[in-house]
């Protein structure tokens, strides 16, 4: 079948099992989106025009999140592909396999400084996986299956495929093909196996610490199935909530700058921390120096790059989460730490998160964020911004499954959450979503509620709004002397005049009795909602170990502290 | 602990990969030493040698990072033992009509060749090991440098052991 490239790249999108794409037109697109016009009319292809590319990326990715399929974004050459670059950056970032697709211009104009020419792949090479510039019709449909194959092998990532106008536009033989099977066939040596068994067998305090490659091997039921054949504790990572049941008694919270004091505690007395599907970010490693110093460490990771680089292991398992745990926990004889486990819930009795706003008649984050759990059934998806009502978030909601969380963890990207949400909703039109937001991260793209009105995706927009840049408030407290430069926002914006304009509705929480009526009213909605939660500015996300210090003793209060800058 | 490692790396002939080498090796800041591409005898395949300084933690970050490039086929670090080390030198001399007889004695003592001579201006050429190169510069110095150029190492281990194969 003789087809267009533009057909060309509408057919592969098919083949790949897309039926959502995200984007913004423009001038090196127009053959693109000429052809998408027939396969959305068709009701082939659902679009998405966002009011920004970047909103599109942040969309793709949280479609990508929630869903576990491929999120593709479209955007234009130019400023429309360098839009992008931040949605792809944050995908990279957390390992989410994103597909974006960019227009060039024709060929006989790239390198030229041509009107809205940017070499977009140049620009993309340290945030994608891989990318592409398509400079022959024969080889379009072979990359863009490449890039799919790329974005969903291994640790998954973003890749971008850049296309001049010349390429959509010629006409080729266009053959369909099925995608390529990507999973990983995990193979371990019986020797590593058995000095992996002998490890975790003669442990008496192992610690079990689970990150976001749980999620995109799917490997929740499995890392619950081990830690109860381990009789270990558990800790995740912020990219991991969700990967375990927080319901259980196993769970200690999170680990890291804004762990647990048990989670602390736990990784002081253990003898094994074993670690799945993680990095070892610096935010969970604090001080990698001293982390888990003198422990055995057993990490297991699909990237190899990743052993040995932020802190020393003593043993690595390469492979798939799923079918290592699934290798382990078959093999492994039950243990049994009655003793430990006592430890670990004393400590959880000891040191709950607590939060106190000064004025008892304020809503607090952790009230809000429990009522909706509550009212929620622990079912909801709770997508975020940056900040410290990203930690709150992952504190005070309670996860009971993977893909319920969704968050910009390794980039920290303020202004994610929006189009995520909005992603996240169209991929699971039934769950309930819930962008928590603070009033900074809000305005970075506010934009995108305009798409949200249009498209009628039914989300809900939860600004907690303390009239600060809170988390950055909350080093100046701590390391500069109280000196608030710049993070005093009090814009004077008018949250539920501005929801209105957009042509959604509006609801403020603006004191504790107004929580679970607003939340209640909020839900019951089949529309866009803002929802303005009116909190105490001077709130601290607690515990904290200030960067630098060891994870071992977090402050749970720094009201009273005052430290040196590292 | 710190030495240097000579890393024989296989990609793919494609646009723009040995930017992406690069790209990847200053922004994960590894210290390299040289860096020398070319085509092989499989057009389609280009052979990579990086020297990089660093102690052994650093060389597998090195090798499994290029690992994780799409376009790498093959890495592999040498072992300088068991492999054939060389480099090109050329170097541009000005040599006065009583320092021309030293100069030759000089060229010969290392086999490097005269490739130019215009005026009291010479051009020698040295093939060797990096050690035998920085020797013969240092032996050059009393006679003002003009300028330099060292192709950085190539490098092949003895042997069967090593051959381009295609992932």
């Amino acid at each position: 079948m003789r087809l267009t490239g533009a057909q060309i790249i509408c057919e592969c999108l098919l083949e790949q099992g897309v039926d959502t794409v995200f984007g913004y037109p423009g001038g090196q697109v127009l053959n693109i989106y000429d052809a998408l016009y027939d396969y959305t009319q068709a009701g082939r292809i659902k679009h998405i025009l966002t009011a920004h590319e970047q909103g599109a990326a942040h969309a793709a990715d949280g479609y990508a999140r929630a869903s576990g399929k491929t999120g593709v974004c479209i955007a234009t050459s130019g400023p429309g592909a360098t839009n992008l670059v931040t949605g792809i950056a944050t995908a990279y970032m957390d390992s989410v396999p994103l597909v974006a697709i960019t227009g060039n211009v024709p060929c006989s104009l790239l390198g030229l400084d041509s009107f809205q020419e940017v070499d977009i792949t140049g620009v993309t090479i340290p945030v994608t996986k891989h990318n592409f510039l398509v400079k022959r019709i024969e080889d379009l449909a072979k990359m863009l299956r490449e890039a799919f194959y790329i974005a969903n092998s291994g640790r998954k990532g973003p890749v971008l495929v850049d296309i001049p106008k010349d390429v959509t536009a010629a006409m080729y033989e266009y053959k369909p093909c099925p995608p390529k099977d990507f999973s990983m066939k995990t193979h371990m040596e019986e020797e590593d196996i058995n000095q992996v068994l002998y490890m975790l067998q003669t442990s008496k305090r192992p610690f079990l610490y689970a990150g976001g490659g749980i999620i995109s091997s799917g490997a929740e039921q499995q890392l619950a199935e081990f830690a109860e054949k381990l009789d270990a504790p558990v800790s995740c990572s912020l990219m991991c909530q969700g990967g375990f049941d927080q319901r259980h008694p196993r769970y200690m919270g999170m680990l890291g700058m804004h762990g647990t004091k048990a989670s602390s505690l736990a990784i002081k007395e253990c003898d094994l921390f074993i670690a799945v599907g993680s990095r070892f970010s610096d935010r969970v490693l604090c001080n990698a120096g001293n982390f888990a110093k003198g422990k055995q460490i057993i990490h297991i990771d699909i990237d190899p790059a990743e052993f040995n680089k932020n802190i020393h292991i003593t043993r690595k398992i390469r492979g798939d989460a799923k079918q290592i745990l699934e290798i382990l926990c078959q093999k492994m004889e039950r243990q049994s730490h009655g003793e430990w486990m006592k430890n670990i819930a004393q400590w959880k009795e000891n040191y709950p998160l607590i939060q106190t706003a000064s004025d008892p008649s304020l809503a607090t984050p952790k009230e809000i964020l429990e009522t909706l759990n509550r009212l929620t059934d622990s079912n909801a998806t709770i997508v975020t911004e940056v900040g410290q009502h990203q930690m709150w978030a992952a504190q005070y909601y309670t996860f009971c499954h993977g893909r319920q969380f969704i968050s910009s963890g390794g980039l920290g990207t303020m202004g994610f959450g929006l189009g995520a949400a909005m992603g996240a909703k169209m991929a699971c039109p039934d769950h309930t979503v819930v962008n928590v937001a603070g009033d900074g991260s809000f305005h970075m793209n506010l934009n995108e509620l305009s798409t949200a009105a249009k498209h009628n995706i039914p989300i809900i927009e939860m600004v907690f709004n303390n009239e600060v840049l809170g988390m950055v408030r909350q080093w100046q407290k701590l390391f500069y002397a109280r000196r608030f430069s710049q993070t005093t926002l009090e814009k004077t914006t008018d949250y539920l005049k501005l929801a209105e304009a957009f042509g959604i509705k509006g609801y403020r929480i603006a004191s504790r009795s107004d929580i679970e009526p607003v939340l209640k009213e909020a839900l019951r909605q089949q529309v866009p909602v803002l929802v303005e939660c009116i909190i105490d500015r001077d709130l601290n996300v607690l515990p904290m170990v200030p960067a630098g210090n060891s994870v071992e003793e977090p402050l749970l209060s720094i009201d009273d502290e005052a430290m040196e800058v590292k | 602990m710190e030495k240097q490692y000579i890393l024989s790396v296989l990609v793919n002939n494609h646009e723009g990969v040995l930017v992406r080498i690069s790209g990847l090796l200053s922004r994960r800041f590894f210290n390299i030493i040289s860096i020398v591409a070319a085509q092989t005898e499989d057009p389609a395949i280009t052979q990579i040698i990086i020297v990089v300084q660093g102690n052994e933690d650093v060389i597998d970050q090195v090798k499994s990072q290029l690992e994780k490039l799409i376009d790498i086929l093959h890495v592999k670090v040498l072992d300088r033992d068991t492999s054939v080390v060389r480099e090109h030198l050329m170097v541009k001399v000005r040599a006065s009509q009583g320092q021309i007889g030293a100069l030759v004695d000089i060229a010969n003592m290392f086999k490097a060749g005269i490739m130019d001579v215009t005026g009291d201006v010479f051009i020698l050429e040295l093939t060797g090991d990096s050690h035998t190169l920085d020797s013969f510069i240092a032996i050059l110095k009393p006679y003002p440098i003009l300028k330099m150029i060292r192709t950085g190492c190539s490098a092949m281990s003895r042997g069967e052991e090593e051959v381009n194969h295609k992932k």
